[in-house]
């Protein structure tokens, strides 16, 4: 009461201490992050054709709608949920990695279950166990695995003036058969029937268990079957570069991740070449590169202290490894990025710090 | 390993300290010279820290005093004497606002100044090298001289613990590091007062005895390391450490200069390193060398809402309303003013505190510079605060818990160590008030510790008290017991020889009843026949057996006999007798007491002007400690005698 009395008397402003403070804010670095994925999604556009933006817009829209619905439900002001920029980046990192042709009632599902379930059922920004995104992907490829084979593009050069936005529109929100616009993206590749499955990592995936993987043809990334990979790869990693460069990720994150990968991938090829597929495939296929710059760097789903992230990096490294070359589904990002999480407070328990002044003596010097 | 890592020290090495920020320098007032204030109209001085258990006040409302007079004796031993900042009259001792967040009062002597600032004449110790440590000490404490960084730790105690029971100091530092951005008061008494700093340094030396003496100051101070360096030649090592914020902070400045990390449990000085603030070592100086007491600091006024800024000399009790006005303050709406830094200050909620000794800076700030703190948002645990906490904490983990109530775990997490330097707060992007919350953990935590400790002392009473129950019942059981047996040998004894004819105490069978009823029948009809005038000699016979008066028979019979005398004798002498004598007890009616009730007198009048005056009268008694130059005063008068062998008696 002292306090508000005397300082309305003489109208002085009260705050608690430090009264600096820095620059960067929570949604500075969810824009930073929204702007460092601007390349992977020039790159996904110029490749795999419109659907990206059809399906960025339906899961903001979905994302936000949820966003509102929970904050009406929880009794939160409405304006902060909508200033909250992290549903946005949940939204782009999801359509980065669902199929673009998807169909918008999978999409609207997997958002849904997102924000809904994974994120404010946990108490929303900041409290959540898993990556959003990652368990909206998973939610879809358990439920719908069909839906990814039949809508998964395989990438071709200038796919953007076969799909364009009126032609994955129909495809997306019209029941039209996706096969078509599939087939037309593929005819722009150099040879259109090197591959037997929808993608290199499915077509593996067969071969895995036949034990033939060496009997696959080395995937050329100067060839416009593959190119767009190696340029997915390098658009991630510049990307990612920036959010380093503005401090917003640890840099020995992605380095401890990318570094596993390739080494645990090169030695498991040298071992076992029928089994395993080689480094530069492991690096390139599949999430790899978002995982290391966008979604292993998730703050909240990870562990606290520099030393529990480069663990929680290399975890996720190796479960990556692991269920590619042994498990059965054709990629392991998503899985090996929620086994993770759930590890991630157990690391947190066995990196713990050392308190200040331990390893002192009495006397000091002496 | 020691000397080698105090050759290392020697060599220069310097160590790093975990996190650290380095937050916008805000250093405007490198440049600008240390000016005094002139005299402000009123001096205020909290008694606080002056009086500790068993102080005294020395003076009362309406005396004079000169500046550096001594105003109190401090009871406790980590307190020291409170001195007048300049001469004046004393116009109260009581209840002002102190510079604290919360805006308290506290126990306050006012001044209003005369003007002529006449000070007691000051006593230089011009010998002080033949002096022996503990002299220097007890000048240094009775001078009033605390740490000047911020901390306001008595700095007799804090030598005095270096040196004691035989342990020596290993290395004294010099803490010129001012890592608090704004503050520049450090570093302009470097500029200024160089050779003035290292007279007192070398005093602390002579008492120390330290194997290095080592001045640390961080490496955005040029200026101030080249005048050191001047003025120290060879006599300390100045060592410029890198700018990186808490490195002020005295663990971590041992960190840096020495590469030793002392846990908050342990003291500095345990270890024989001691940390001083360079405006501590030039108080040190000033109160040996030229014999005055610490009666005025500098400090740093700065902010864009003053129309000037600079280094101010100010004297203590000078409220910050003056300082403020003297620096042509233009407030702006909501206008923040905080006392100490920007990162560890505080803003105040009243603008009529004094300047103490530990405060170094009074900031100003508009909101243009240092924006007003945004709403909160939800933890990403994005673990900023884990990476910049110099005493290797996880706040956001620690937050967590403390604002879930979770006081166990926020402990576990080391809350202890926490030394509120406001990194965590900084760099938190979703500007969460982490310091905050953690100071209010901290009190917290406090006060469940002593909970606990007056609960135990409440079981550990509880305990002895049932052990004393547990006693007393048990020798209340034996003395029962030995009553009974008591009782029951009497009982014995009495019994052996009538064991027969004791029909009392023989349990009566149904024949004995039966004769017993016979007997009453032949009883009662024996009355009525003796009424009726008739009797017989059977009758007779049996009421003489029956009438066998027992003991107790015989004591109810004296009973009512008494009662009977009691109610004959009419109580005509009993109102002569005092209550507690009178036979007949208490009256059942109270008198009335014609006596007039005394007339309530009016109490003595009080000073007017005064607003809160003691209420006692302060009795001023010859001093039990001397000020060196304010000497006891001569005992003139006679030592008092018993009455009875006093003088006046014998004469005639």
């Amino acid at each position: 009461m002292q306090i508000s009395v005397q300082s309305a008397k003489q109208n002085l402003g009260i705050e608690a201490a430090p009264h600096l403070h820095a620059k960067l804010s929570t949604n500075k670095i969810m824009a930073l992050v929204l702007i460092a994925l601007l390349p992977g999604v020039a790159v996904t556009l110029y490749y795999f054709g419109c659907g990206l933006i059809w399906q960025f817009l339906l899961l903001t829209v979905v994302g936000f709608i949820c966003e509102m619905l929970c904050a009406l439900l929880r009794a939160r002001p409405l304006k902060r949920a909508a200033c909250d920029l992290s549903v946005y980046v949940t939204a782009l990192l999801l359509a980065l990695t669902l199929p673009p042709l998807m169909p918008w009632y999978w999409t609207v599902s997997a958002m849904a279950f997102a924000i809904l379930i994974v994120k404010q059922a946990f108490g929303g920004l900041g409290m959540n166990i898993f990556n959003p995104a990652m368990a909206g992907f998973i939610f879809l490829i358990i439920s719908a695995p069909g839906a990814f084979f039949t809508t998964y593009i395989a990438p071709a050069p200038a796919a953007i003036q076969v799909a364009t936005l009126e032609r994955s529109a129909k495809v997306i929100f019209t029941a039209e058969e996706p096969a078509v616009l599939v087939q037309d993206i593929k005819a722009l590749q150099d040879d259109p029937d090197a591959l037997s499955g929808a993608t290199f990592l499915e077509s593996v995936k067969t071969a895995r268990k036949a034990q033939t993987v060496n009997a696959i043809a080395a995937p050329d990334f100067a060839s416009t079957n593959y190119q767009a990979y190696a340029a997915l790869g390098i658009a991630y990693a510049a990307g990612g570069l920036l959010l380093i460069a503005c401090r917003v990720i640890l840099f020995q994150m992605p380095l401890a991740f990318l570094a596993t990968i390739a080494a645990g991938g090169a030695l498991w090829h040298y071992l076992s070449p029928n089994a395993s597929i080689s480094c530069a495939e492991h690096l390139l296929f599949g999430g790899t590169m978002l995982a290391a710059f966008f979604i292993i760097t998730d703050p909240v789903t990870n562990a606290g202290t520099s030393k529990g992230r480069v663990c929680f990096s290399i975890l996720c490294a190796l479960l990556i490894l692991l269920i590619r070359v042994e498990g059965s589904y054709s990629d392991s990002v998503a899985f090996a990025v929620l086994l993770s999480n759930a590890a991630a407070p157990l690391i947190d328990v066995l990196t713990r710090r050392r308190p200040f002044g331990i390893g002192y003596k009495e006397g000091g010097l002496q | 390993m020691a000397s080698s890592q105090l050759a290392k020290i020697m060599h220069g090495k310097i160590w790093r300290f975990f996190g650290g920020i380095k937050p916008s320098e805000l250093k405007n007032t490198t440049q600008t010279p240390i000016e005094e204030l002139p005299l402000p109209a009123l001096i205020t001085l909290p008694l606080e820290r002056h009086l500790g258990a068993g102080g005294e006040i020395l003076v009362k409302a309406g005396d004079r005093v000169k500046a550096g007079q001594v105003l109190t004796i401090p009871g406790g031993k980590r307190n020291v004497p409170l001195h007048a900042s300049t001469s004046g009259t004393i116009i109260a001792i009581n209840q002002q606002i102190l510079p604290h967040p919360s805006g308290f009062t506290g126990r306050c002597i006012t001044i209003k100044p005369d003007g002529l600032d006449e000070a007691v004449d000051p006593a230089p110790i011009s010998d002080w090298q033949d002096k022996s440590p503990q002299e220097l000490l007890e000048r240094i404490r009775f001078f009033g001289i605390e740490g000047l960084g911020g901390a306001q730790f008595q700095t007799a105690a804090k030598l005095s613990s270096a040196i004691a029971d035989g342990r020596s100091c290993n290395i004294f530092i010099v803490n010129g590091a001012e890592c608090e951005p704004v503050a520049t008061c450090d570093d302009r008494l470097m500029q200024e007062k160089a050779a003035d700093i290292l007279q007192g340094v070398d005093i602390i030396k002579h008492i120390l005895k330290p194997k290095a003496v080592i001045i640390a100051i961080e490496d955005n101070k040029p200026a101030a390391i080249k005048a050191m360096q001047q003025a120290a030649a060879d006599r300390a090592i100045v060592r410029v450490i890198p700018t990186l914020y808490p490195s002020g902070a005295a663990r971590n400045l041992i960190k840096i200069v020495t590469g030793i990390e002392i846990p908050y449990k342990a003291h500095t000085s345990d270890c024989g390193i001691v940390v001083d603030n360079v405006e501590t070592v030039y108080a040190v100086k000033q109160a040996i060398i030229d014999g005055i007491p610490l009666i005025k600091r500098v400090i740093t006024v700065a902010g864009s809402s003053l129309k000037r800024q600079g280094n101010a000399l100010v004297r203590l009790g000078t409220s910050v309303r003056f300082v403020l006005n003297h620096y042509h303050l233009n407030p702006e709406r909501r206008q923040r003013i905080i006392l100490g830094g920007p990162l560890m200050g505080f803003t105040l909620p009243s603008i009529d505190v004094p300047i103490t000794k530990s405060a170094t800076c009074v900031f100003a700030p508009t909101a243009a510079e240092v924006p007003p703190e945004p709403e909160a948002m939800n933890c990403i645990r994005c673990g900023r605060c884990a990476r910049v906490c110099p005493s290797r904490l996880v706040p956001y983990q620690m937050y967590a818990y403390s604002k879930a109530g979770d006081h166990q775990h926020a402990a576990a997490c080391g809350i202890a160590d926490c030394t509120e330097c406001g990194c965590c707060a900084f760099v938190c992007p979703s500007r969460i008030r982490l310091t905050a919350q953690f100071r209010k953990e901290k009190a917290i935590q406090y006060l469940l510790k002593e909970n606990a400790t007056r609960n135990e002392r409440a079981r550990a009473r509880m305990l002895e008290h049932q052990k004393r129950e547990e006693e007393a019942a048990r020798l209340r059981e034996e003395k029962k017991r030995a009553a009974l047996a008591r009782i029951q040998a009497q009982k014995a004894a009495k019994g052996a020889p009538t064991s027969a004819g004791d029909s009392a105490t023989a349990l009566p069978t149904a024949q004995d009843l039966a004769a017993r009823r016979a007997a009453a029948v032949a009883a009662a009809q024996a009355r009525r026949a003796k009424l009726q005038g008739l009797s017989t000699s059977a009758t007779s016979e049996t009421a003489t057996t029956e009438h066998m008066p027992t003991q107790a028979e015989r004591a109810a019979a004296v009973l009512a006999q008494d009662r009977a005398d009691r109610k004959a004798a009419p109580p005509a002498a009993s109102p002569a007798l005092p209550y507690g004598l009178r036979r007949a007890g208490v009256p059942k009616q109270a008198h009335i007491i014609d006596a007039p009730w005394p007339e309530p007198q009016p109490a003595e009048r009080l000073l007017s002007k005064v607003e809160n005056p003691p209420t006692h009268e302060i009795e001023v008694k010859p001093a039990t400690y001397h000020s060196i130059f304010a000497p006891a005063p001569e005992k003139t008068e006679a030592p008092k005698l018993p009455h009875n062998l006093s003088k006046t008696r014998k004469q005639p």
